[in-house]
């Protein structure tokens, strides 16, 4: 099932919506995986949004706001979809690099519902 | 060899010199290979798109996204090629490759999945020693290995 995921800037009269199939955040809200999929403008701006520093919200059951972690630095993986559709994953740098100060290692599952979904995360610490 | 039939038009209205053209012998054609005239290019189709998306085809779609896959690819950046040893491993080298890091990432299936990590910190400290009436300070510094497993329950047990 997919969660919609959303940035606005009310001060800039930006609202944009796009679709997501997983993200991983820990209990301060710092997101470490975003994986997102809608029109190309739309998953650009909030790509951006997130790694230039703004914080979007996630609209699940409850509203998630989200942001990008304090001195974590960010990678964008993008692909095209037919229909001229965009998937862009935004995944924290210490994903792919194991800190040897004790980072976040990887990740699996991070909610029961997410189950099944091609990459399973979860935050692990050294 | 290409001919061209028409029909005379025999109206009175018609221009007089392309009535006398259509009254000559028209000259035949010469046959070629390639074609004599070009057709004219034309505009790019326009291309329409629905600004709703299908929510069940885009689910499909990322769920097949490469990104997936270039992701897992990812998770194995920094995995170390090893080579085939000449002679098989013994229990011994196992904690060497654990403490060397050459196994982190995910071991085992099923419920005896669980995440390893090894790593050799280097770690220093200071002695002070009498030599008489001098006091020599030493900087000792030495490597500890460390190794942790991650089980599937969320226990992290530290092996050394």
């Amino acid at each position: 099932m997919l969660e919609r995921v959303r940035y606005t800037d009310y001060y800039r009269g930006i609202d944009v919506e796009a679709l997501t199939d997983g993200y991983a955040y820990d209990e301060y809200s710092s997101l470490y995986l975003l994986s997102v999929g809608g029109h190309d403008g739309k998953v650009k701006a909030i790509t951006s949004a997130l790694v230039s520093g703004r914080r979007i919200e996630i609209l699940s059951e409850d509203v998630i706001n989200v942001g990008t972690g304090f001195g974590q630095k960010y990678r964008i993986l993008s692909t095209k979809l037919p229909d001229a559709l965009l998937h862009q994953i935004v995944t924290a740098e210490g994903f792919f690099k194991p800190s040897d100060r004790g980072g976040p290692l990887l990740a699996r599952q991070n909610r029961p519902e997410m189950h099944g979904y091609p990459l399973e995360i979860e935050m692990a610490y050294t | 060899m290409l001919y061209s039939i028409g029909f005379t038009l025999k109206s009175p209205n018609l221009c007089p010199t392309i009535r006398g053209n259509l009254k000559e012998t028209l000259e035949e054609i010469p046959y070629s290979e390639q074609p004599v005239y070009g057709l004219p290019v034309s505009k790019p189709g326009t291309l329409f798109r629905s600004s709703v998306i299908d929510e069940a085809e885009l689910e499909k779609e990322l769920k097949r996204s490469v990104l997936w896959e270039r992701l897992r690819g990812y998770r194995r950046y920094g995995e170390k090629n090893v080579e085939r040893p000449p002679l098989p491993l013994h229990t011994g080298h196992l904690g060497l490759l654990l403490a060397s890091g050459c196994l982190d990432g995910v071991v085992g299936e099923g419920e005896d999945k669980h995440i390893v990590r090894g790593k050799v910190e280097k770690v220093s400290h200071k002695q002070d020693e009498y030599k008489g009436d001098m006091l020599i300070e030493k900087e000792i510094e030495s490597h500890r290995v460390s190794v942790k497993i991650l089980k599937k329950d969320g226990e992290i047990i530290t092996l050394m």
